[in-house]
């Protein structure tokens, strides 16, 4: 099938950017929840947290599926090889880091026997028997994916910005919503 | 000559009613738990109280004559994670300084549709309230007993969580005792 379309569909783009503010909403929260003393805020912080990580997970699945369905638009022609690579292991590190935090997360909630409860609806099993060295372990992993995950982040955006400003080669315009240039 | 079925059969009496009271049991430590299931964060988590220790006056053949009387070091909380425990022992939660024991007294049993249900009277703190404990004995092949009791209270009820934990979005207000021992009879 010949894909000539230089946009994202609609779905991948909703994906796209439903994940990006649930990221983006994720930071803040965790320094805020991290910083409080022990109080039902901090628990209520920390129960938010969870649930919007666990949504992060299940939308991401979603993503990968509809990308499946749906591949990307091609890259413009005039990018070099090395562009490429760079841009499709920024992107592969997203997609995992978009399961790794969450699932470490669920992980080190396990290890410290706190059941992971989505927004309230329902119980995830505990992946891990209660375990405080593990649950140290864990919540160290969780904050270097962190770390990792705004280097990352970092990267992703200021290559958008790139495309769009410096190559203007309307690579950013692919991904964003209300755009409805398919031409 | 009909006096001597008579008279032995009361004495088989005398001897059954002699077997048939109350004797002393107590639960064996490494068989025996007390555990908790409450509610955070909208999801269940277990705990458990790693020292207890209970006394059954009780007769097997008829436990709604039954006494039981329990303590609870509650220093020994343990919900499998390290701060948690160390804030239940906390003022705001069990005050284990100031409150070190919990108390349970049964005061009446009677016969439930499965098991039996004890009206008894539980301190935490400085709250005592009353809490009905279903339970259901069994005599196992060794002699020994298996007790299995559940209770359902309100932790708001003994002060556990005061002040800002009176709050219940985030940590439920109902809490699940279970009680699971295994009984041996203890000379008095």
């Amino acid at each position: 099938m010949a894909q000539t379309d230089r946009q994202y569909t609609a779905p991948a783009r909703l994906f796209h950017w439903v994940i990006a503010g649930l990221i983006l909403y994720q930071i803040p929260l965790a320094y805020y929840m991290i910083g409080l003393p022990l109080s039902p805020d901090k628990l209520g912080s920390y129960a938010l947290h969870k649930s919007i990580g666990i949504t992060i997970f299940a939308v991401s699945a979603a993503r990968l599926a509809w990308r499946w369905l749906r591949p990307p638009p091609p890259l413009p022609a005039n990018l070099g090889p090395a562009t490429r690579r760079v841009g499709a292991f920024t992107h592969g590190l997203l997609y995992c880091l978009t399961f790794a935090m969450p699932l470490v997360g669920w992980l080190s909630s396990s290890a410290a026997n706190f059941p992971v409860s989505p927004f309230g609806w329902f119980t995830l099993p505990n992946l891990v028997a209660p375990d405080g060295e593990l649950h140290e372990r864990l919540e160290l992993a969780h904050r270097l994916l962190a770390y990792m995950l705004f280097g990352t982040l970092s990267l992703h955006a200021g290559a958008a910005l790139y495309h769009h400003f410096i190559l203007r080669d309307g690579v950013l315009r692919a991904m964003l919503p209300f755009t409805g240039n398919r031409s | 000559m009909r006096v001597l079925p008579i008279g032995l059969s009361f004495l088989g009496a005398l001897a059954m009613s002699a077997q048939a009271q109350a004797e002393l049991w107590t639960p064996v430590a490494a068989d025996s738990t007390l555990s908790f299931s409450a509610e955070q964060q909208g999801a269940a988590f277990e705990g458990l109280f790693n020292k207890f220790t209970a006394t059954f006056d009780l007769d097997p053949a008829d436990p709604t004559t039954a006494r039981i009387e329990a303590t609870i070091d509650m220093d020994s909380v343990d919900t499998l994670y390290d701060e948690r425990d160390e804030a239940l022992r906390e003022p705001e939660w069990f005050d284990v300084e100031r409150f070190p024991e919990g108390r349970f007294v049964s005061e009446q049993i009677q016969k439930a549709e499965s098991g039996y249900l004890a009206d008894a009277f539980l301190t935490l703190r400085d709250a005592t309230q009353p809490i009905a404990l279903q339970f259901t004995l069994e005599t196992l092949p060794d002699g020994r007993l298996r007790f299995e009791g559940q209770s359902v209270v309100s932790r708001l009820a003994f002060g556990v969580g005061n002040g800002q934990w009176e709050n219940t979005d985030w940590v439920g207000d109902a809490v699940t005792i279970r009680v699971s021992l295994i009984l041996e009879q203890s000379l008095p």
